[in-house]
């Protein structure tokens, strides 16, 4: 088992955000007007760590999401969704990202 | 036509620093209760020149607190509720004489609000509207000018006491296929108000006529050069039942950063038959943040069938035309 600790900021003028890491749902602090969601456990090493996020916002709503995950201290990342990821929102296809974070 | 142009400094701060806006500011410095900005604390300024005013308000936003959802089976409905507070200064006469001269009639309103926000999701698709309480108190200090009067009475100062309750409501929601956004709402308000804002106005300059011994006459104004200000006309203050509806649209063909806004409404009183109203207007919104509004333009064409008995023509009588720019100043915890 591996140590995983994740950490997120979402930034950007959106409504709320959900969250949840492998299926267990997370709650967002706020803070400076940004959104930290994190999670913190043991998971095999080699298994994938996945993050969604969904985003609620006005249709051209601007976000960043900055990410940091370690599995026993070492530096992991998506390499598809690289922090930070930054998008903007447009509903129907835009308000769910997910990260797929190898461990 | 009363008009007004915005000079103000604040606007070349505009594009720095905006957080969450809690409304499409209109004319009279009220309108859509977006509160679509993030959940924490607002502080902001609001300058506008439709009613003259600069406004500092305080808004708080609390989400349920430790609230987890699994953002992939989202509930129905979801709550926040907030209060916010806001102050507004104001010159009865016209915001640019703050700047060129002291003898304006200030004003004073001090509002706070209760909110309520229901984020509904049906099918994936969001869309949230918003419930605003409030009730202000407003106090201003009138200058009435009263020509038939003897001349020691002529020039009398006037202090108006007002309050307001109103009950506001907004719903909007992202479109899907267009990604454009629409907003639509309706509120009422109850209101103590005066008709001092449409009595015709006289500038009052004392002056003292000097002559020297050739005979030679010369007038001189002892102090307050620019004159002061005052109203002429039948004074009156009344209650008022104001109801509106109105609607937004921000269009994604101009990047959700300009939203078209309309907002007639109908004044009740027990002195005048209903007033007719009916406002138009345009917001620029911040680049990537459609729900920060940085300046508005308005046109607004008030009391349209003369309920008040003016004889100005139409468009002297009804046509208001005002700008409004804010300033965002901070976001806390």
């Amino acid at each position: 088992m591996a140590k995983i600790i994740f950490t997120s900021k979402v930034k950007g003028e959106i409504t709320t955000v959900y969250a949840s890491a492998n299926g267990e749902p997370l709650a967002p602090k706020i803070s400076s007007g940004v959104y930290s969601i994190d999670y913190t456990g043991n998971l095999p090493a080699g298994t994938v760590l996945q993050v969604i996020y969904k985003l609620v916002g006005m249709n051209g709503t601007d976000y960043s999401i900055e990410y940091k995950c370690s599995a026993d201290g070492v530096q992991k990342s998506d390499p598809v969704n690289v922090s930070p990821v930054n998008g903007t929102i447009k509903t129907g296809d835009n308000i769910i990202v997910m990260l797929n974070i190898k461990l | 036509m009363k008009s007004s142009v915005l000079f103000f400094t604040f606007f070349v701060l505009l594009s720095i620093n905006l957080v969450g806006q809690d409304y499409f500011e209109d004319i009279e410095g009220s309108g859509f209760s977006v509160l679509s900005g993030k959940n924490g604390t607002m502080l902001s300024t609001r300058l506008n020149v439709g009613d003259n005013s600069i406004k500092l308000n305080f808004y708080q936003q609390y989400p349920q607190k430790g609230r987890k959802i699994d953002p992939l089976n989202v509930p129905k409905n979801l709550y926040d509720i907030g209060w916010g507070l806001s102050v507004k200064g104001k010159s009865e006469d016209g915001i640019g004489l703050l700047f060129t001269s002291g003898a304006f009639a200030p004003g004073f309103n001090g509002s706070g609000y209760l909110s309520l926000r229901d984020i509904i999701d049906t099918k994936g698709q969001s869309s949230w509207w918003i419930l605003l309480l409030s009730g202000g108190y407003t106090i201003s200090n009138l200058n009435l000018y009263h020509p038939d009067a003897a001349f020691n009475k002529q020039l009398t100062d006037t202090i108006f006491q007002g309050y307001n309750l109103g009950l506001s409501w907004s719903y909007l929601f992202p479109v899907n296929k267009s990604r454009d956004n629409i907003i639509v709402g309706a509120s009422a308000g109850f209101n103590r108000v005066n008709n001092y804002g449409n009595l015709s106005k006289v500038v009052i300059k004392d002056t003292k006529t000097i002559t020297d011994t050739t005979g030679t006459a010369r007038d001189v104004t002892p102090s307050k050069h620019n004159g002061a200000i005052y109203a002429k006309g039948a004074y009156k203050e009344y209650n008022t039942l104001k109801l509106r509806v109105s609607m937004a649209y921000i269009p994604s063909f101009l990047n959700n950063r300009v939203a078209f806004m309309v907002y007639p409404s109908i004044n009740y009183s027990m002195i005048f038959a209903p007033v007719y109203n009916t406002g138009i207007g345009i917001q620029f919104l911040k680049e990537g943040a459609p729900t920060v509004s940085i300046g508005g333009i308005f046109v607004e064409f008030n009391d349209m069938t003369n309920a008040q008995g003016s004889t100005d023509g139409f468009v002297k009588r009804t046509l208001t035309i005002g700008l409004t720019g804010s300033l965002n100043l901070l976001v806390s915890k």
